[in-house]
C-alpha cells in the first residue's frame, strides 16, 4: 500500500511538471536611437523587436514565462561620465501592458558597457512578446543638454520557458 | 468641367491624401525645466487638501473580523432603583468566552479631490458562554446565553476640504443594539443616533489636525464630548499617531509601505435594549456597555489591496450596567453629572482578547 | 456626361469634407497635467496607440531624508526602489474607447508603491477627471487634473 500510495505520488509530481524546458534568447543588436539635440531631464529611446519568438521556432502558446535575465548597455563613446544620470528600460506593445524590466540609478563611472539591475517581478512578457513586435524604450535621464545624435547598443538576455 | 475638378484636386490634394501623423514621437526630445514655467490653461488651479497625511495606516472598504475575549467574572446586581455609585450587591458567574463576528463596509458615494461621501454599515454580534457550575439562574443571563448582543449600524461620513489647508469632517450614525438575530430584528424604534463634527487643518503632508464635538455612545450611555482629531507623520515617515482623542489614540510604526504595528486603546460601546426579560416597571431595559480596549495591532498587506490585521490586547470593562428606558424608545441624557438611578450596577472583570481580520483597503 | 461630373463632384466635397475632421479624438490627451495637489506635472504622451503619463516636474524634488532626487522607495518590487520618480510613467496603457474617456489604463502610487485600475475622463478640454479604483469603479476616488501650458 505504500508502495502504490509512493508511485502515484511520484507520477502525479512527473506529471504536474509538463516536461517544461528553459530556453535562452540573446538579442546583441538591439539599436536604441533617438534624434537629438537632447535636453535636461528624461529622454527617451526605442527600438523595435520583429518576430523573436518565430525567429527562434518557438511557438507562442507553447510559452509558460519569459524573464529578461540581464540587459547591457553599451555607451557610445561620445558620452562622457556623468552626462547621463540613470536609465530605465520597459518593454511596451499594443496589446498588452508597459512593462519596467531593469534600470540603473546612479550609472557607474568609468564604464561603457552598463550592465542594468534586472527587475525581480516580472509577470506579463511572454504577452508582450506573443505579438510579432514589440519596442524597448530606453529613459536616458541627461544632466545637462547635449547636441551630438548618439544610439544605445543594448544586449538582451532572456530565458522562455516553454511546455 | 473636367479641369475644375482638376485644379480642385491640385489645390486640396495635400488634405485628402496626406496622413496626418497623431502620435507623439518620443523621439522629439525635451527640455524639463521648460515644465517648471508653466500656467493653467482655464485660469483656474485650486487645490484641496486630502483626507489623508502620508503613511496612515489604510482605510478599510470592507472590513471581516473575528473578535474574542478569554475568560471573566460576571458581577450582576438584581434589577432595582440604585443610585449612582451605590454599592450593591451582586451575583458572580464566569463567562468562559465572549466572541463574535463583525463586519464592516465603508463605500465612496462621491469621491473626489473636492468632496468625500461615504456610507457604510456594520454588523457586531457577541456571543456570550458562561461555565455551567456559576451560571446564576438570572433572567439577563439567560437571554445573554441565547442570542448574545448585537448592533447593526449604518453610518454616513463627509469631508470636505474648504481650501488646500483647512476641512471639514461630519459623521451621523444609526445604530440598533439588543439582543435580537437576524432573523428577528427588534424594533427600529430603540435605534441610538451619534453625530461627530470637526473643522481642521492639514498644514503639510505629515500632520493634520482637528477639534470638534460628538454626540456619542461610546461608553455605553449617551454623552457629549469634545474631541481631538492629530494624525501626524514623523520626518522619516517611520512613526506616527493616529488619535481621534478620548474614542482612540494611538501611536504607529511603519516598518515599510505594506505593514505597520499601532499601540494604543479604543473605547468601544453600546447601548443594548434586552428584550424578553419580565420587568416590575413599565419600561425597557438597556444595557450600557462601554470598555476600554488596551492593544496592540499588527497591519499588513496579503494581496494587493487585501489586509490583514492581528489585534492583541486587554479588554477593561467602563461599564455594564443598565438603565430603564422609556417604551417609545427614546433615551435619556444623564452624562457625567446626572443623577438618574441605574436599573442594575454591573461589573465586568478584565479579560484579554485578540481579534483578527481581513480588509479590502482603499487607495 | 454632365450626370456623371456632378456625381464626382459631390463625392469629391464629400471627401474633403471628411479630410478636415479633427486628429484622433484620443490625442487631446496629449499635453501637460496637474494633479489637484500641486506636487507634479504630468507629461501625457501617445506610443504606438496607447497613452502614457510621465511626471516631468515635482514641487519637492529632493528627499528630504536621504537628500538625493526622489526615488520609487515604496515600489513592492524591492530591485526597483531605486527608480528616480522624475521621469516615471505614473499613467499607462490607456486607450482611447470614445466619449471623452480614456479606459484600459493603470495609474501609479509612488506614495504607496499600489497600482490602480484607472478611469480618465475629459470634462472639457482643460480638466479631467482621474478615477483610482480597485475592482469596480465605485471603490476609487476621483482627483482632478489640469491642463498647463509652458508660458512663453
Amino acid at each position: 500500500m505504500k508502495k502504490l500510495l509512493f508511485l502515484s505520488f511520484f507520477v502525479i509530481i512527473l506529471f504536474s511538471c509538463k516536461n517544461q524546458s528553459v530556453t535562452s534568447i540573446e538579442l546583441n543588436d538591439v539599436n536604441l536611437t533617438a534624434e537629438g539635440p537632447y535636453f535636461e531631464g528624461p529622454n527617451s529611446f526605442q527600438s523595435k523587436i520583429l518576430n523573436t519568438l518565430k525567429i527562434n521556432n518557438i511557438n507562442p502558446e507553447n510559452v509558460d514565462k519569459i524573464v529578461l535575465v540581464s540587459a547591457i548597455l553599451i555607451l557610445p563613446d561620445s558620452i562622457e561620465d556623468g552626462l547621463i544620470q540613470d536609465f530605465s528600460l520597459q518593454l511596451v506593445s499594443n496589446s498588452s501592458e508597459m512593462k519596467k524590466v531593469a534600470f540603473i540609478n546612479p550609472i557607474p563611472k568609468g564604464k561603457k558597457e552598463i550592465e542594468l539591475i534586472v527587475a525581480q517581478e516580472q509577470d506579463g512578457i511572454n504577452e508582450i512578446f506573443s505579438k510579432e513586435e514589440f519596442t524597448t524604450l530606453l529613459d536616458a535621464n541627461f544632466s545637462k543638454d547635449f547636441e551630438t545624435n548618439i544610439q544605445f547598443k543594448a544586449k538582451l538576455k532572456f530565458n522562455i520557458t516553454t511546455h | 468641367m473636367k479641369r475644375f475638378i482638376l485644379l480642385l484636386f491640385l489645390f486640396v490634394g495635400d488634405q485628402l491624401f496626406s496622413q496626418t501623423d497623431s502620435t507623439k514621437k518620443v523621439e522629439e526630445e525635451e527640455d524639463y525645466s521648460i515644465y517648471e514655467n508653466v500656467t493653467s490653461t482655464d485660469g483656474q488651479n485650486k487645490t484641496f487638501c486630502n483626507p489623508k497625511i502620508f503613511d496612515l495606516s489604510p482605510s478599510r472598504f470592507i472590513s471581516i473580523a473575528w473578535d474574542q475575549q478569554l475568560p471573566y467574572d460576571m458581577e450582576l446586581s438584581k434589577m432595582g432603583f440604585y443610585p449612582k455609585g451605590s454599592n450593591v450587591a451582586t451575583e458572580t458567574t464566569n463567562v468562559i468566552s465572549t466572541s463574535g463576528l463583525r463586519l464592516f463596509a465603508n463605500i465612496p458615494v462621491i469621491s473626489s479631490n473636492k468632496f468625500l461621501w461615504q456610507l457604510g454599515l456594520n454588523y457586531w454580534n457577541m456571543k456570550y458562554v458562561f461555565s455551567e457550575n456559576t451560571t446564576p439562574n438570572t433572567s439577563l443571563v439567560q437571554q445573554l446565553q441565547k442570542d448574545g448582543l448585537t448592533t447593526m449600524g449604518l453610518h454616513s461620513t463627509v469631508y470636505k476640504p474648504l481650501n488646500d489647508k483647512q476641512f471639514i469632517l461630519m459623521q451621523v450614525s444609526a445604530d440598533l443594539s439588543g439582543n435580537y438575530t437576524i432573523s428577528n430584528i427588534q424594533d427600529l424604534k430603540f435605534t441610538r443616533y451619534s453625530a461627530s463634527i470637526l473643522w481642521g487643518k492639514r498644514p503639510n503632508d505629515r500632520k493634520q489636525w482637528a477639534i470638534g464635538l460628538s454626540r456619542t455612545y461610546r461608553v455605553g450611555e449617551l454623552n457629549f464630548l469634545p474631541i481631538i482629531l492629530y494624525n501626524w507623520t514623523a520626518p522619516n515617515r517611520k512613526w506616527g499617531t493616529e488619535i481621534l482623542f478620548p474614542a482612540r489614540v494611538h501611536v504607529r510604526k511603519n516598518f515599510n509601505a505594506r505593514s505597520l504595528v499601532m499601540a494604543g486603546y479604543e473605547l468601544e460601546g453600546q447601548s443594548y435594549r434586552i428584550g424578553g426579560i419580565p420587568l416590575s416597571v413599565d419600561k425597557e431595559l438597556e444595557i450600557r456597555r462601554g470598555e476600554l480596549r488596551l492593544r496592540l495591532e499588527y497591519q499588513r498587506q496579503i494581496l494587493g489591496f487585501i489586509w490583514g490585521t492581528i489585534q492583541v490586547g486587554y479588554r477593561h470593562n467602563y461599564s455594564f450596567n443598565a438603565d430603564y428606558t422609556e417604551k417609545s424608545g427614546s433615551d435619556f441624557f444623564r452624562g457625567f453629572v446626572g443623577k438618574q438611578e441605574y436599573a442594575m450596577i454591573n461589573k465586568l472583570g478584565g479579560a484579554p482578547y485578540f481579534n483578527v481580520g481581513i480588509h479590502l483597503v482603499s487607495p | 456626361m454632365k450626370t456623371t461630373a456632378k456625381l464626382f463632384s459631390v463625392l469629391f466635397f464629400l471627401m474633403l469634407f471628411f479630410s478636415f475632421t479633427p486628429d484622433d479624438e484620443g490625442d487631446r490627451l496629449v499635453g501637460i497635467w496637474a494633479p489637484s495637489n500641486g506636487k507634479a506635472r504630468v507629461k501625457v504622451e501617445k506610443i504606438g496607440n496607447k497613452y502614457y503619463g510621465k511626471i516631468v516636474w515635482l514641487r519637492e524634488p529632493i528627499d528630504p531624508v536621504t537628500q538625493i532626487p526622489k526615488v520609487d522607495k515604496n515600489n513592492p518590487d524591492a530591485s526597483m526602489q531605486n527608480v528616480p520618480l522624475k521621469g516615471y510613467r505614473l499613467l499607462k496603457d490607456f486607450i482611447y474607447s470614445g466619449k471623452n474617456e480614456w479606459t484600459e489604463g493603470t495609474i501609479y502610487d509612488p506614495e504607496n508603491g499600489s497600482t490602480y485600475s484607472c478611469l480618465i475622463t475629459m470634462k472639457d478640454n482643460n480638466t479631467l477627471d482621474i478615477r483610482g479604483y480597485i475592482g469596480l469603479k465605485a471603490l476609487g476616488r476621483t482627483d482632478v487634473w489640469k491642463r498647463l501650458e509652458i508660458k512663453k
